[in-house]
C-alpha cells in the first residue's frame, strides 16, 4: 500500500513539473536575428535554416519587439498592420528578400519589384511571410510599397 | 427576355455576389460555380451571360476595381454561361466526360508524381491536394464508365459529365488568369512561371470544391430553378 502511494505520488510530481515547464514563458524564435525595425519597415536575418518567416514574426510580436496585425488568408498570414500602422489607397506591406532559389524553387523575382537595403538589392518574395521559409543567412524584409 | 428572367438574373446576380463575400471566409470553399452553372443550364445562354457580366462588374464594389481581374472575370464567366448555357439546352456527347477526366487524371498524377515548384512549406499540401483530386477524378469516371456499361442512370450520367465540367472549367480559370495577369501586369517570364506554379496551392482546393459541389448540388439546384422558369 505505501509502495503504491508512494509511486502515484512520484506520477503525479511528475505531471505536474511536465505542467509547469509547459507554462514556461517562451524565450522567443532562435531561427532568425531582428536586424531593425523603423516604423513600418523590418528587416530580419535567418540564423537558422528552419522554419518560416512567419514563426520568427510571432515571435517577435510575442516578445513586443514588433507589433503587426493581420489575418489569415489562402496564401497564409496577410499583414494589414505594423507598429499601428495600416496602408490606405494604393499601400501595402511588402515582402522583399536575398532569397532567390532555393532547392529548386524560385522564391523572389526582381521584376515584382525590388528594395535596397545598405549595398544588397532584395527582390520582391514570390509567397508571403507564412510561405517564405528561413534559410541561413537570407535577409528579409517588410516595407510599405505602392502598387 | 421576359421580365421574370430578368429578375432571376438580378436575384441571381445578387446571390453570387452573397456567396462569394460569405465563403470568402473559407479558404478554398466557393459555390459561385454551382449555383451560376445550373442558372445557365436551365435559364439559358443570355440571362446566363447578363448575370455573369453583372456579377464580375458588381463585385468590384466589394473587392476594388484591380485590371487584370475584371477582365478575367468577364472573359471567364463569360465563356462559362455560354459553354453552359449551351450544354443545357442540347445533348452532351458521351464522350466529353471521359475525355475529360482523363485529361484531368492524367496532369494530376504527373504533378503529384513530378512534385510541384512551389515553396517547401507548401510542397507537400499541394502534393496531398493533388492525390485527393486523382482520387476523386478517378472515382468519378469509374462512376460514369459503369453507368454507360450498364446502361442506366441517366441522371448519374449528366451528373458526372457536368462535374467534370466545372472541375475542368476551374482549373481553366487559373490557366486564363496565368495568362491574363502576368501580361497585363508586365511580369517577366521567370515571374510568369512562379506566378504559374504558386497558382496550383489556390486552384486545387477550388477545383475539389467545384467537384464535390457540382456533383452533390447540381440536381437539387437544377430542379429548383427549372420551377422557376416555368
Amino acid at each position: 500500500m505505501k509502495k503504491l502511494l508512494g509511486f502515484l505520488f512520484s506520477v503525479l510530481s511528475l505531471l505536474a513539473l511536465c505542467c509547469g515547464f509547459a507554462c514556461a514563458p517562451s524565450s522567443g524564435y532562435n531561427g532568425a536575428e531582428l536586424i531593425s525595425v523603423s516604423g513600418t519597415t523590418i528587416v530580419i536575418r535567418a540564423t537558422e535554416t528552419s522554419g518560416t518567416l512567419y514563426d520568427a514574426l510571432e515571435a517577435f510580436d510575442e516578445a513586443d519587439l514588433i507589433d503587426i496585425d493581420g489575418e489569415e488568408g489562402q496564401y497564409g498570414y496577410f499583414i494589414e498592420e505594423i507598429n499601428g500602422y495600416k496602408p490606405v489607397n494604393n499601400e501595402l506591406f511588402a515582402l522583399y528578400t536575398t532569397l532567390g532559389e532555393y532547392k529548386g524553387v524560385t522564391y523572389s523575382d526582381a521584376s515584382w519589384g525590388t528594395y535596397e537595403y545598405e549595398g544588397r538589392t532584395l527582390a520582391s518574395a514570390a509567397n508571403g511571410v507564412s510561405g517564405t521559409p528561413l534559410v541561413e543567412g537570407e535577409l528579409y524584409i517588410i516595407a510599405l510599397s505602392s502598387y | 427576355m421576359t421580365t421574370k428572367k430578368l429578375a432571376a438574373c438580378a436575384v441571381m446576380t445578387a446571390l453570387l455576389l452573397v456567396l462569394q463575400l460569405v465563403l470568402g471566409y473559407v479558404s478554398g470553399v466557393e459555390l459561385v460555380t454551382v449555383f451560376l452553372l445550373c442558372f445557365c443550364y436551365t435559364f439559358g445562354i443570355t440571362c446566363g451571360m447578363i448575370t455573369a457580366t453583372a456579377f464580375s462588374l458588381l463585385r468590384c464594389l466589394i473587392w476594388g476595381f484591380a485590371p487584370n481581374v475584371i477582365v478575367l472575370y468577364l472573359v471567364y464567366y463569360n465563356l462559362f454561361a455560354l459553354l453552359f448555357g449551351f450544354l443545357g439546352f442540347h445533348k452532351k456527347p458521351l464522350w466529353l466526360c471521359p475525355l475529360l477526366l482523363s485529361v484531368l487524371i492524367a496532369v494530376s498524377a504527373y504533378f503529384a508524381s513530378a512534385g510541384v515548384p512551389v515553396s517547401i512549406v507548401y510542397q507537400s499540401r499541394v502534393s496531398v491536394m493533388l492525390w485527393i483530386l486523382y482520387a476523386v477524378m478517378s472515382l468519378i469516371l469509374a462512376l460514369y464508365v459503369g453507368l454507360i456499361i450498364s446502361g442506366k442512370g441517366q441522371k448519374s450520367q449528366e451528373t458526372a459529365a457536368v462535374t467534370a465540367l466545372a472541375a475542368f472549367c476551374t482549373v481553366m480559370f487559373t490557366l486564363l488568369d496565368d495568362v491574363i495577369t502576368p501580361l497585363m501586369l508586365g511580369y517577366s517570364f521567370s515571374a510568369a512561371v512562379i506566378y504559374f506554379y504558386n497558382g496550383f496551392i489556390a486552384m486545387l482546393p477550388q477545383t475539389l470544391c467545384a467537384a464535390i459541389s457540382v456533383f452533390l448540388l447540381f440536381h437539387p439546384l437544377k430542379t429548383l430553378l427549372l420551377k422557376a422558369t416555368v
